[in-house]
């Protein structure tokens, strides 16, 4: 085919029209991708690249058989933004008929949205069935930028009240407030992290880059066991609740690795309302609350005498028939008895009679065995608050001072350090520190070193007049059948203003199954009302979570177990 | 010497091959980096659904948690099923006859 010259000239003009547009455009891509470059990617990047702040996992806490007890799940929080006023106060009501929230918080939002702010809560760590509603309302609406959420995470406690002493609670930014949320924040709370992210123009993420690695926080596992936790609880509350006292405290404890298997206080909490709760009722009584020990300490003052070798389990003393005069302080017993054994001191409860060896076992040996027992130290297991007790040096005792520790007066505790004493009789003499940490991210930690107390065979005399207070003396209602359990009862008179009042508080601490004890309980009740002795109100209350351990934990009678 | 049409027929065909090469060239650059936003996407779309399976398990174990806890079975055993804990004398205490000797 031929083509003549104006066809020719046609299509030169074409090519060229074609060539000079494509060079128009190569022109500007080099202007653009070569000369302007920086500044394009720098617009870009403005517009695209953002920084996300990432928000730490709380670490999950389960007990030692791998419960969850409390864990951290992802929720939505609702915001408005209030550029409209009046549209945004029409949403606002029909947001509370879909989810309400309280007056006042109404009240303060309808002032904020008068006020045209920008970012206003409406409801934080909102459940799954409320942020579906409020999901719904926003996908209804014409502008949806005035309603939104941000993802938090809300704290769970799935067991409800069970070791909510222990537990704590966190705050409304996941802070921990008390207890071993509190005790614990730095290892459970991880740290929070930075990325560096690119949207494409939907802003829809499709890079990002790390700058500051988050670190969730660390899971861990404790010693108690959630099922005789809950046990636990429930017999101090029906104890408690019985003798309408004012509080009550337990401590379940393994007798040779110091293991916290169960720790109740009362009155409970439930810890996700724990920022609601009065102090007093959030406070832990088994490591806070300061008292007189009364007689339980008794037992203390066994330990120390016959380590000593002042007295020997049948050595008898003068009870003066219930009455001694000692500095014009008068010290009397519940019944009076002309002359005991020190076993019968022991087991009959007889303050006078303990105030004798106590005056014959002098200040300073006394002073050195309560301090080996752990008196005047606290208890350290992560939780804040932990009272060292008051145990005055041995040169500020008075003459009279042997006398009136010997049956658990001039001296306060708490009711983990008298579960720690009686446990590290429990254990043959060896001090076993309590423990609540079994595993952290999985890692098992080694339990604290202990050191010896009393010797095998002292602890072994104690065990013996112990095991008798349950079988002949004060504590005959801590009694399980079938299980040998050696006890003390205790009673002391509170004080108030410096001067002791009517009201007490009830105490029994023992160790079962001999002869090979594998648990210390410690029960304490505060200001009983119908009853007051040890061994009428936390003597039973010890025979009945005694009686519940046996069956969880499958101690079999003696009898039985023998074969 | 090479006649004229020769050479530049040979100029012709490296100018075609390298601007073929060039258009590969650029061609694969392009498309590798389509690939690599795409990528960007779909690690996104994984990571956002491990992100979301993971938010799924924790709800799921700790509402697991709060239907086995002890609390919630003591309540339902009790006002459901009528359950209560046996009192002292009605625990029969059994002895195996291998262990009575």
């Amino acid at each position: 085919m031929k083509i003549n010259r104006q066809e020719r000239n046609r299509t030169f003009v074409v090519f060229m029209a074609f060539g000079l547009w494509g060079l128009g455009i190569v022109f500007t891509l080099v202007r653009h991708q070569v000369f302007n470059y920086n500044r394009y990617v720098e617009r870009v990047k403005a517009q695209s690249k953002g920084i996300v702040t990432l928000h730490p996992r709380r670490g999950t806490i389960y007990d030692r058989n791998g419960d969850i007890l409390a864990i951290s799940v992802q929720s939505n929080s609702a915001f408005l933004s209030a550029k409209e006023p009046e549209r945004c106060m029409e949403l606002f009501e029909r947001m509370r008929r879909a989810v309400s929230i309280p007056a006042q918080a109404v009240r303060d939002i309808r002032h904020r949205i008068k006020r045209g702010d920008r970012f206003i809560w409406y409801r934080r760590k909102l459940n799954d069935s409320d942020y579906l509603r409020l999901a719904a309302l926003r996908k209804d609406m014409d502008e949806p930028v005035m309603l939104d959420f941000i993802k938090e995470y809300r704290r769970v406690y799935p067991q409800k009240e069970v070791a909510a002493h222990l537990l704590g609670g966190v705050g409304i930014d996941e802070q921990g407030l008390f207890g071993l949320e509190y005790g614990l924040d730095r290892m459970v709370r991880g740290r929070g992290g930075k990325v560096r992210v690119q949207r494409d123009a939907r802003r829809k993420v499709f890079a990002v880059e790390p700058i500051d690695e988050p670190h969730p926080g660390r899971d861990v596992t404790l010693t108690i066991d959630a099922p005789m936790q809950f046990l636990v609880q429930r017999e101090l509350a029906r104890g408690v609740e019985r003798f309408k006292a004012r509080a009550g405290a337990a401590i379940v404890m393994d007798v040779h690795t110091g293991a916290i298997i169960a720790m109740a206080s009362y009155p409970a909490f439930r810890p996700d309302r724990a920022w609601r709760v009065p102090y007093k009722r959030v406070r832990n009584k088994a490591f806070s609350f300061l008292y007189e020990p009364g007689s339980t300490f008794k037992v203390i003052l066994a330990a120390a005498a016959l380590e000593n070798r002042v007295v020997t389990p049948s050595q008898e003393f003068d009870c003066g028939d219930g009455h001694l005069m000692l500095r014009n302080r008068r010290i009397e017993d519940v019944h009076p008895f002309h002359r005991l054994s020190f076993r019968d001191i022991i087991v009959q409860s007889s303050n006078v009679g303990a105030a004798r060896v106590g005056l014959a076992l002098g200040s300073e040996r006394y002073y050195r065995a309560i301090q080996a027992f752990g008196f005047g130290r606290p208890v350290d297991l992560d939780l804040p608050g932990s009272e060292a007790g008051l145990l005055k040096p041995a040169r500020r005792w008075s003459e009279v001072s042997p006398a009136f520790m010997a049956f658990g007066y001039e001296i306060m505790v708490t009711p983990i350090q008298m579960a720690r004493a009686f446990n590290s009789i429990a254990a043959g003499g060896w001090m076993v520190e309590p423990r609540l940490l079994q595993r952290v991210d999985g890692v098992s930690l080694d339990p604290p070193k202990g050191y010896r107390v009393i010797s095998p065979s002292t602890a072994h005399l104690v065990w013996g007049i112990m095991r008798e207070v349950v079988e002949h003396g004060t504590g005959r209602k801590s009694q399980v059948p079938g299980l040998v359990v050696a006890g003390k009862t205790g009673t002391a008179k509170k004080v108030r203003n410096g001067q002791y009042t009517d009201a007490y508080v009830s105490s029994f601490g023992g160790f079962f199954p001999l002869p090979s004890p594998q648990y210390t309980l410690f029960v304490v009740v505060d200001e009983p009302q119908t009853l007051y002795y040890g061994g009428d109100v936390a003597a039973p209350l010890f025979q009945s979570i005694c009686a519940r351990i046996r069956i969880t934990e499958r101690v079999f009678p003696v009898d039985l177990a023998q074969g | 010497m090479k006649p004229a049409p020769v050479r530049r027929r040979r100029n012709a065909a490296v100018a075609v091959f390298v601007t073929f090469m060039l258009f590969v060239l650029l061609f694969t650059y392009s498309s590798l980096n389509l690939k690599n936003i795409d990528f960007g996407y779909k690690m996104q779309a994984l990571k956002q659904q491990v992100e979301v399976l993971q938010i799924e398990i924790d709800k799921l174990r700790a509402e697991r948690a709060f239907l086995v806890s002890l609390d919630r079975v003591d309540r339902l055993a009790r006002s459901r099923l009528g359950l209560a804990p046996p009192s002292q004398d009605q625990v029969i205490r059994a002895v195996r006859e291998d262990h009575e000797d």
